[in-house]
């Protein structure tokens, strides 16, 4: 198999690596504020329940959540996932929202007091203060987490091959099954490289633009 | 009656009394200085009047409009006979009689608090009508507060402009040319297009009373202004601040700037343990000071320098 042939198989898979990718991005980042609000809500209750779940996500394997999203509706509820790539979005999103939730309560808590009680006597209500004060804030500070977790995302994507996605790796594996070489699982490596590098750029770039104060 | 009046001020952390009840009263215009040890509860009480902290009891109002009205709770002497019969168990029971005080003294405390509670429930103000009353005073911070994602400009029109945005009868570019005009004023025009990180502290906070004034305050509250600055930067934020006494803004300071409070002060308080020990005049308070602790406290701070 030429070089050519090679690159257009593993071209094929990072179509779905990047279609889980960004698919989970559209969802987890918004999913996260949501989990974030239940895990800093004032119910106790609410709170202790969505921390409990966070707990899970984040104790586990992602693996091994994307082999339970697969297999445990067919075994235990008799309603089989039928598209794989829809257990795989789900998993995905369901993780990284579990992640994200954290770094965006992180980013909020880290917003002194004092900031708040200008707002207050300033006159300020709480939708602006969350609005204008806080939020704008919060996204600073959550940049450099955010970035961290977005590029790991890129690899993870590779875990969905345990249940029979064809992305990246699992293209590569392929070839090596039916055509004896080895060296286009290595060549997996230079996919990723360059989707990582990319998104480093664009981080670089994001935080720049940031960079017009301080905290 | 005064144009600023504050009674009886309590406030309770957990078990510490912080404010054991503080009255005083202000004219229009007049500069209040409150001086005092740490700890005392200077700036507790300037926090209790700015609605950052909820007193216990008291009551504050401005001009005919009553800010803070909370009654105080005397349960000792309102009991309900459920408590009643509480505490005549514990009268009878085996304790000795100083664990029986202690735990009746327990006993009513939480009953008080429960009180309290219930009250400030039912007479629970909705985020609109606080916001009216807050923003009869306004607050300069120790630690400045500024926006740090906004421009000096910015920091100083923001809630004006929030404000023009809710009410279409302010006028936006009046709140533009009235920042101008403040920033001005505390010299900082050649500043309006900085971040608060590239200003100074003693900028800083010349900004912050800026922002403080943008919504023209009744009352104009500085809690510890110079504190977290050098002595240089303290004079410029002092001058700023005596600057305002000519125009007819009524201010509270709170201030270990003893020169500062003698100098520009109107009245002066010296606050010690949660109660007003001394108030009158920089003279009456600094040149002939009635109370022991107050002449302490002032030796003190004239040893320092």
């Amino acid at each position: 198999m030429s070089f050519q042939e090679v690159t257009l198989a593993l071209l094929e898979g990072t179509k779905y690596t990047m279609g889980l990718f960004f698919l989970t991005l559209i969802i987890a980042i918004p999913l996260g504020m949501v989990v974030a609000a239940l895990a800093m809500s004032r119910l106790k209750i609410v709170s202790k329940i969505t921390n409990v779940f966070i707990w899970i996500i984040r104790g586990t394997p992602l693996m091994l959540q994307l082999i339970v999203v697969q297999y445990v509706p067919g075994l235990v509820f008799g309603f089989p996932m039928k598209i794989r790539f829809l257990s795989a979005l789900i998993a995905f999103s369901v993780n990284y929202a579990a992640y994200f939730a954290e770094i965006y309560r992180g980013g909020i808590i880290s917003i002194p007091r004092g900031q708040y009680e200008a707002s207050y006597v300033l006159g300020l209500n709480r939708k602006q203060i969350v609005g204008k004060i806080v939020i704008p804030q919060v996204f600073k500070r959550i940049m450099p987490p955010m970035s961290n977790e977005v590029i790991t995302l890129v690899k993870d994507t590779s875990l969905a091959n345990i249940i029979g996605i064809v992305e990246i790796i699992m293209s590569a594996k392929e070839i090596v099954a039916t055509k004896g070489i080895i060296w286009p699982l290595f060549y997996t490596g230079v996919f990723y490289l360059v989707m990582c590098g990319a998104l480093t750029l664009l981080f670089n770039y994001i935080e720049k633009k940031l960079d017009y104060y301080k905290i | 009656m005064a144009f600023f009046e504050v009674k009886d001020i309590k406030k309770k952390f957990g078990k510490t009394n912080v404010l054991k009840g503080v009255s005083f009263e202000l004219e229009k215009g007049e500069v209040l200085a409150i001086i005092g040890s740490s700890g005392s509860g200077k700036t507790t009480l300037l926090r209790c009047i700015n609605f950052l902290e909820e007193p216990d009891q008291g009551k504050v109002s401005v001009g005919d409009d009553v800010l803070i009205d909370i009654p105080s709770i005397d349960i000792a002497n309102n009991m309900s006979d459920k408590l009643e019969a509480k505490i005549k168990k514990i009268e009878q029971g085996k304790l000795t009689e100083e664990q029986k005080q202690a735990k009746i003294a327990k006993l009513l405390d939480s009953e008080e608090n429960k009180a309290r509670k219930k009250w400030k429930k039912e007479h629970a103000l909705s985020d609109e009508e606080l916001r009216a009353k807050r923003l009869h005073l306004g607050m300069v911070f120790q630690s400045f507060n500024l926006f740090p994602h906004y421009n000096v400009l910015d920091n100083v029109m923001l809630a004006a402009k929030l404000q023009a945005k809710e009410n279409s009868k302010i006028d936006i570019s009046a709140v533009e040319k009235n920042a101008l005009e403040l920033l001005d004023k505390v010299g900082l025009k050649d500043k309006i297009h900085n971040y608060p990180c590239e200003l100074s502290g003693g900028q800083q906070q010349r900004v912050a009373i800026a922002r403080a004034l943008a919504l023209q305050p009744d009352i104009l509250c500085f809690d510890e202004p110079t504190s977290a600055l050098d002595p240089e930067l303290t004079g410029e934020v002092l001058k700023v601040i005596k600057g305002l006494k000519n125009s007819d803004t009524t201010m509270i300071v709170v201030t270990h700037e003893m020169e500062f409070a003698r100098k520009v002060a109107d009245k002066v308080i010296f606050m010690a343990n949660g109660v007003i020990e001394e108030m009158g005049t920089p003279r009456q308070v600094f040149g002939n000071p009635k109370s022991e602790k107050t002449k302490a406290f002032l030796q003190k701070a004239e040893e320092i320098i």
